[in-house]
């Protein structure tokens, strides 16, 4: 299984590199350098077509293509979505750049008013552009709301790409796409690109709405958290690993873009029916509780790679859970007791008070009926509490593992805020754990 | 760690794209 990801993944990487060089190979195979012409020129006009290649194929890396997204994981694909598109950002502002540095007299195509057509698509372009990267990397601090952010972040980048197509095929004409083999690649990225957006936009959404889900029941939870079971409209339903995650769009159609991704918290062996644990935490969370049965909710799933059917040989497994993170682990524990799966487990479970503990109830009962051993840590315990109390420690963690899990065929999940994930991912380090064996998935991105 | 390697991993494509771009402009010394 794990040697199939990894040729997945090269057989991925290798079409990456194929698409982001074939433009410049083309370039250097295909075209002849002009005498008259300073190389400098032709840098910047590289920088550009590299740049836009790497843009264009983001399209490919957020369109939800499953096959892409299962070898490497959909948090590691946006994580590199980020990362290359700021590689994409600096390559396309430095094209106009070296143009100024070149020739201080191309700074009149600034002038968007006066310039010629291709310059104002151009300009226009990084205009779009600086507010792209500027509003993804400060969406917090500007005090973004995700829903406006992720939207206007989709109209944004459309209008980048097709500006810079515009550009290129208005100004590159009269030099490097008069080579056919150029014009050619140029267009079968405009083609493939259109196409992607057709998918994405229309396609996609239009099969969420066919394969639509009911809410059947809406409950509330400790923690200020309400789970919310779903059942398919229509017959079909899809299977999931446990530890997966889903879109789901409330309140509106799949066309309006305002998805938001929840963990699976049922058990896997139940596909005809499909729960979601969510905490009122912010606007959109917090209307989740009004949602009434026999709503329509719309599921764009099962994504992720958080899930322990990838480690099918593990011998131990160990949990670890911040408040609300429990919820992917929940749907583990829960496959794990329909699977009569016996493998030893050890929770560690990490909330603010006893009171809030979501799915207290239910973890005391699958601790009789898996291999389970739950340590709870507390903030603030009751009074004659005798467990844990505070955030969880190496020294915790040390004193509740048998020496014999400290080896290669133990397995450690963990979900919680983004400052405890790290914190726990280093004291796991610290114990002797190797990177490999440390599982977890980051979404907060922007 | 994944992330690690998907970032290494951009910093080698956006090198690499940078020599070919350097190529490419400087075809006519380097070919």
């Amino acid at each position: 299984m794990k040697n199939t990801g990894k040729w997945k993944r090269t057989l991925w990487i290798l079409l990456f590199l194929l698409l982001v060089f074939t433009p410049i190979g083309i370039l250097i195979g295909g075209t002849e350098p002009s005498p008259s012409r300073s190389p400098w020129l032709d840098f910047s006009v590289a920088l550009g077509f590299i740049g836009l290649a790497l843009m264009a194929i983001q399209f490919a890396l957020t369109a939800r293509i499953k096959p892409l997204k299962e070898p490497f994981g959909s948090d590691v694909i946006y994580h590199f979505h980020r990362q290359i598109s700021i590689a994409a950002f600096l390559f396309i502002l430095a094209h106009p750049i070296t143009l100024f540095i070149i020739d201080k007299r191309y700074l009149y195509l600034l002038n968007i008013f006066q310039s010629p057509l291709a310059a104002k698509f151009g300009v226009s372009a990084v205009i779009f552009l600086i507010a792209v990267v500027i509003s993804a990397e400060y969406r917090k601090k500007l005090r973004i709301p995700y829903t406006f952010w992720k939207i206007w972040h989709g109209i944004l980048t459309t209008l980048v790409v097709a500006l810079a197509l515009l550009h290129v095929f208005l100004i590159g004409s009269t030099r490097y796409l008069a080579y056919p083999a150029v014009k050619a690649v140029w267009l079968g990225y405009t083609a493939a690109w259109l196409l992607l957006l057709i998918y994405t936009r229309i396609l996609y959404p239009l099969k969420l709405i066919r394969n639509k889900y009911h809410v059947k029941t809406v409950k509330e939870e400790r923690g200020a958290s309400w789970t919310i079971t779903l059942q398919p409209a229509r017959k079909k339903s899809f299977h999931f690993k446990p530890g997966q995650f889903a879109w789901l769009t409330i309140w509106k159609t799949p066309f309006s873009d305002t998805e938001h991704p929840f963990s699976i918290s049922s058990s896997s062996e139940h596909p005809e029916e499909i729960s979601f644990t969510i905490k009122d935490l912010g606007k959109f969370t917090s209307t989740i509780k009004n949602l009434q049965p026999g709503q329509n909710v719309y599921v764009d799933g099962p994504h992720g790679s958080f899930t322990i059917d990838r480690y099918p040989e593990a011998k131990n497994l160990i949990f670890i859970a911040g408040g609300i993170g429990i919820t992917p682990i929940m749907s583990m524990l829960r496959s794990m007791a329909d699977r009569n799966d016996k493998r030893p487990v050890k929770l560690f479970y990490n909330n603010r008070d006893w009171d809030s503990v979501t799915y207290r109830e239910e973890i005391a009962v699958l601790e009789n009926k898996l291999n389970l051993q739950v340590i709870h840590t507390l903030e603030k315990p009751p009074q004659k509490w005798d467990g844990e109390t505070g955030y969880l420690t190496e020294s915790i963690l040390q004193k509740h593992l048998p020496k014999s899990w400290f080896q290669k065929n133990t397995e450690i999940f963990l979900c919680g805020p983004q400052i405890m994930m790290d914190i726990v991912i280093k004291q796991c380090m610290n114990l002797g754990f190797d990177q490999k064996q440390i599982h977890y998935e980051l979404f907060n991105l922007v | 760690m994944q992330y690690k390697q998907a970032k290494s991993f951009v910093y080698i494509v956006s090198l690499l794209a940078l020599l070919l771009t350097l190529a490419f402009a400087f075809r006519s010394f380097v070919f």
